[in-house]
């Protein structure tokens, strides 16, 4: 009897011993998540429902709410308006933004994702710079754009883009063990984004600071006009639907003068010929501060970096230097008001382009 | 006191309004006034012909050109010298450099030859149809560079390699320099605002033209509100460039490609006889030049220093002040033949008209 005692005592000091997080990715009661039956006092709990996995809903039904900074539940929609601020760094939007603006009618503002948003009336289901060639991950939307977008899977951002079902497509991702980001796996890719690596901040950047934030996967390419070799950044999940906003003939050309026919991703602010790049973050902070209103990514061996050196390895310049993944306030999914940026005004703080092109204000 | 008080509040006040008026330094407005990122917008490209470089929306005429203003047009709340006016009519306003609607196929240029003599024969494949090089050309190069701006250059500097039209004189363009430090307009524009106009020397690295830029480009212009323009007096034998003549001039730009047109004199002192038209040469103080003293913006001058101005000078100093190729031609485009600034038909030795020779050679004639 004391023996049973003892191994059960044992056993627990062992569970407790064990690093927080290295069982599951999600944290906290399963009933935040899941309901068993959807029935509770004999009512239906959730309207619409029983859904997929015991949830509650799906992928918005959890993943609504607004965030505090305490929430086990990173919530990319908010069902009202979100405090955003004007950089998105300081309210209580994520990393990835919100989705609010976008459902709530104006489609330049997010993602217009299946059971958030309609289909975008300026654009229709295609994206904007789409090439199917962007396929290393999975391939999307095999047979051209006749479906909306979603959260996750074939016509999706998230997952492995098998499956047309998202929750099929990111099945066992919120539960696996995510100790390490490699991108093998969708559980272990960075934000279920199969086959991106990065470092995930703890609560999805709310609040970033210098020294608290994701931490982007990209490289510096010398060559842009060829479809990437490094398919693991993060400005190559982008191009998985946005392609020739990334690579090939459209983006930069051989010849005089500047190179540039289409802003640069996965490329080193110090590798730009211009004057200026290497004062980053300019009106934003201490020359080489990192500032995570316009993140820039990096090869990772770094960790967490709160200092860009400008080493071609840690300054590189990424699509989600200037967009929002989810959505922002502002049109083109900017992480700040475009209307702001006004060349030679002489006051570069409420435009975000400025933190690298800082002679520009 | 209060005399004192009240002056220096007034300074004060003055200063920062001259700060806040726009003075169409470097490029100023909103950035999506002339870029845009990716050449999409609502699913559509900005640019047919696009993307372009340095993500602009439009190319160079692109942006300089409109059918309703031939000065300056608002793109947002950025001002926009005009170099072409695409309406259907001359136009009878237009910049310092004049405007190329003379020598456009398809506008002035109605046959494709009648407007060749009136500008620079800038618009690709619309070649020269007199002309197979730059009249005066003292290079040897077999690359076109200096030969037709309608064609690409095939150049051996990489930098230059495929530049052509604007590009062809306006090699390196900076339209964020800061050209006018402060809202300051009477400044002199050299290397660190980009250059006068953006015409460095494709070539040389410390050499551009160095000026005083007009703040709406001459859109109006009188004695007293004009570009003013650099000049160096020197040998009269060789055949110009920024090398040759060792300062930062519009002459020497201009020779860059028409040097055999700085080889005036037999004797590098110049003097009578002239060879050629004298350019880069002091307006001497006597006989009818001597009567030219207040200045006419249709037959500019050269002045041999600028570091004292604090502005354009409605006082022209023979003596000192020089004739240049500006004095005479417009660089882009005008009514009149061999791009010149009035009328050489009107030019009759006794006459009063408007021919601009008479701003100098006053006892040829009267310019009225």
């Amino acid at each position: 009897m004391k023996h049973k005692w003892l191994m059960l005592i044992i056993f627990m000091a062992l569970v407790l011993a064990l690093p927080q997080g290295s069982w599951a990715r999600v944290q906290g009661a399963c009933s935040d998540c899941h309901t068993m039956h959807n029935s509770q006092n004999g009512a239906t709990i959730y309207a619409n429902g029983p859904y997929r996995a015991l949830t509650k809903g799906d992928c918005v039904g959890c993943h609504t709410g607004t965030n505090s900074g305490s929430n086990n539940i990173p919530y990319v929609l908010d069902n009202s308006q979100p405090n955003y601020g004007t950089f998105g760094i300081s309210g209580n939007t994520l990393a990835g933004g919100n989705f609010y603006w976008v459902k709530n009618g104006d489609d330049t503002t997010g993602h217009n994702v299946e059971g958030i948003a309609n289909v975008d009336q300026n654009i229709g289901m295609t994206p904007p710079g789409w090439n199917s060639g962007f396929n290393a991950n999975g391939q999307i939307a095999p047979n051209g754009w006749d479906h909306q977008l979603t959260c996750a899977g074939v016509y999706g951002c998230h997952g492995k883009h098998e499956e047309v079902d998202d929750f099929a497509d990111i099945r066992g991702a919120h539960h696996a063990d995510d100790s390490t980001i490699d991108g093998s796996t969708v559980g272990t890719s960075f934000r279920f984004l199969y086959g991106i690596k990065g470092i995930e901040d703890s609560d999805w950047e709310y609040q970033p600071t210098s020294t608290e934030h994701n931490q982007y996967y990209a490289v510096n390419r010398t060559d842009v006009s060829s479809m990437p070799s490094d398919t693991a950044t993060i400005n190559y999940l982008c191009a998985e639907c946005h392609g020739d906003f990334h690579s090939g003939t459209g983006v930069s050309y051989t010849g005089s003068g500047s190179p540039w026919l289409r802003h640069p991703s996965d490329f080193a602010l110090s590798s730009a010929s211009g004057a200026g790049y290497t004062d980053y973050p300019g009106p934003f902070g201490t020359k080489g501060t990192y500032w995570p209103g316009a993140p820039l990514g990096s090869d990772l061996t770094g960790g967490v970096l709160s200092t860009v050196t400008f080493s071609g390895t840690d300054d590189i310049v990424l699509c989600i230097s200037c967009h929002r993944a989810h959505g922002s306030p502002y049109a083109d999914l900017l992480r700040w008001d475009y209307n702001n940026c006004k060349a030679s005004s002489g006051n570069g703080s409420e435009c975000g382009c400025f933190a690298c092109h800082t002679n520009k204000y | 006191m209060k005399r004192n008080i009240l002056g220096v509040t007034i300074w004060i006040l003055a200063f920062i309004i001259g700060l806040c008026t726009s003075s169409h330094a470097r490029v100023s407005g909103v950035c999506s006034n002339c870029h845009t990122m990716h050449n999409s917008q609502n699913g559509q490209p900005v640019s047919a012909d696009g993307p372009n470089t340095n993500l602009t929306k439009y190319d160079c005429v692109g942006c300089h050109s409109s059918s309703t203003s031939s000065t300056t047009y608002q793109l947002g709340d950025s001002t926009v010298p005009v170099v072409l006016y695409t309406g259907g009519s001359a136009p009878t306003q237009y910049l310092a450099g004049g405007n190329f609607w003379w020598v456009k196929e398809g506008l002035g240029n109605t046959d494709g030859k009648i407007g060749d003599p009136k500008g620079h024969n800038v618009f690709l494949g619309e070649d020269d149809d007199f002309l197979t090089e730059a009249p005066g050309s003292s290079i040897n190069c077999t690359n076109s560079c200096h030969t037709r701006l309608s064609e690409k250059a095939q150049a051996g500097d990489p930098r230059l390699q495929g530049k052509y039209g604007c590009s062809g004189c306006h090699v390196f363009v900076r339209h964020h320099a800061n050209d006018h430090p402060n809202g300051n307009y009477n400044n002199v524009v050299g290397k660190d605002g980009g250059w006068y106009r953006y015409l460095p020397s494709p070539h040389v690295t410390n050499y551009g033209v160095e000026g005083i830029e007009d703040s709406d480009w001459q859109a109006t212009v009188s004695a007293s509100d004009h570009n003013e323009y650099l000049g160096k007096a020197t040998s009269f034998t060789n055949s110009g460039g920024f090398m040759a003549i060792g300062a930062d001039t519009m002459t020497a730009y201009c020779t860059g490609c028409h040097g055999n047109f700085h080889i005036e004199n037999a004797d590098y002192k110049g003097g009578s006889p002239w060879l050629r038209h004298p350019s880069d040469a002091v307006i001497p103080d006597r006989g009818e030049y001597a009567n030219y003293t207040t200045y006419n913006p249709l037959a500019p001058v050269a002045r041999p220093d600028l570091s004292n101005f604090n502005g354009p000078s409605a006082t022209v100093t023979p003596g000192q002040d020089m004739v240049m190729c500006l004095s005479c031609h417009r660089p882009h485009g005008s009514p009149y033949d061999d791009i010149l600034r009035w009328d050489y038909s009107q030019c009759t030795v006794g006459n009063s008209s408007e021919c601009g020779c008479f701003i100098c050679h006053t006892n040829k004639g009267t310019y009225q």
